[in-house]
């Protein structure tokens, strides 16, 4: 054996093949990172819109009375976290739509590709980070309304809410919202790791096998 | 380039497609999965292709960067293998010299690295050092390395399956 018989033999079976029927299937690059990333966003953008509407109607359907402050604290952050996860998603779904250059030679378009992911990921963490940081405050509200589960407006969101704590209490909302902030980042980066990190280094490897000598 | 002019192209080069996703995937399924994929890839990057080079030259990197990046979740179905001789050998004694030959020849590419099998596949298609440092973005010298490396392993896992090269 050597390679021209090979060259002939593969040829020969290549033409032996059943033939697919080519098409353009836009649903193709399933199996790109990118592709996968952004088309989680664009599911997570339609399926957060549906659950800040629900949130947004919410206590009317459940005939809640809310005071003053918890209504207006609740609708508040509740629009505001949902303006600013839209306008997120929609400035990075314009800005994502760039696509990987597959045209370059093959040292390029990987490191290319990797520097890609590696944004694209970045975006999504913060976009994920950013729409999980301000939501304590309306669940806090909506629990001191007294959810059925919940009971009696024992929450005191009030004196939360305007800060009229005591040491002791001031420090626990601190460390309360230090603890919940780091578990969502390392979440989110343990989740984004375990999805698409393998591949990275998978192809930093193949960077590092085509540098070496 | 209309879609129609396109996937005419497609077909009087598909031998590059097939050739590419044998090289990379193991399985029929996964095969023809890659080889849709690559199509898709290459109607992305169609309109960036001036003709400063031969289109089988240009759609070759479009495919083998596509397959590089290729990324399969499914963990149960590697696209890099150990290779196992005895199972391999004893499973295609009863097969065709010319079928064994080419098997043979596939089971030791399942051990390559991805640009590995990117170095053999355009070699084996008579692309020079030149233009394989070209497609993969390499010095003259360290394809030249890279490729006699390549060569040798191939031959010796061939060896190994019991199979003269």
């Amino acid at each position: 054996m050597n390679f021209d018989d090979i060259k002939k033999e593969m040829n020969e079976s290549v033409d032996q093949l059943p033939k697919d029927e080519f098409k353009i299937d836009l649903s193709k690059g399933k199996n790109n990172p990118i592709h996968m990333i952004r088309s989680n966003m664009k599911k997570e953008m339609i399926s957060s819109s549906l659950v800040m509407l629900f949130f947004i109607f919410y206590p009317p359907i459940l005939g809640l009375k809310m005071t003053a402050i918890e209504n207006s604290a609740y609708l508040l952050f509740i629009v505001l976290s949902s303006v600013m996860i839209h306008l997120y998603i929609l400035k990075l779904i314009r800005f994502l739509k760039k696509s990987s250059r597959f045209e370059m030679n093959t040292k390029d378009s990987i490191k290319d590709y990797i520097y890609e992911v590696r944004l694209t990921l970045e975006s999504y963490k913060s976009y994920v980070i950013a729409s999980m940081i301000l939501l304590p405050i309306p669940i806090y509200a909506l629990l001191s309304a007294g959810s059925p589960l919940h009971g009696p407006k024992s929450l005191n969101f009030e004196k939360w809410y305007t800060l009229q704590l005591n040491f002791t209490e001031a420090m626990l909302l601190i460390l309360f919202y230090l603890i919940y902030t780091v578990t969502i980042v390392w979440i989110t980066r343990f989740w984004t790791n375990y999805l698409y990190g393998k591949h990275v280094t998978e192809l930093e490897n193949v960077i590092g096998a085509l540098e070496e000598e | 380039m209309d879609e129609k002019e396109f996937l005419i192209l497609i077909e009087q080069h598909s031998g590059i497609l097939y050739k590419v996703s044998r090289m990379y995937m193991d399985t029929e399924v996964d095969q023809e999965d890659l080889r849709q994929d690559i199509v898709y890839q290459l109607w992305k990057s169609i309109s960036k292709f001036k003709g400063d080079s031969q289109f089988s030259s240009w759609m070759y990197r479009v495919a083998i960067n596509t397959s590089i990046t290729y990324f399969k979740k499914d963990k149960r179905r590697p696209d890099k293998v150990e290779l196992n001789i005895d199972i391999d050998v004893q499973d295609n004694e009863d097969n065709e010299p010319k079928e064994n030959k080419l098997a043979h020849f596939y089971r030791a590419v399942k051990t390559l690295n991805k640009i590995e099998k990117a170095i053999i596949l355009l070699f084996i298609e008579g692309y020079s050092h030149h233009e394989i440092g070209t497609q993969l973005g390499l010095s003259n010298g360290n394809t030249r390395v890279k490729l006699n490396r390549t060569k040798q392993k191939i031959k010796e896992l061939i060896k190994t399956q019991g199979y003269e090269f």
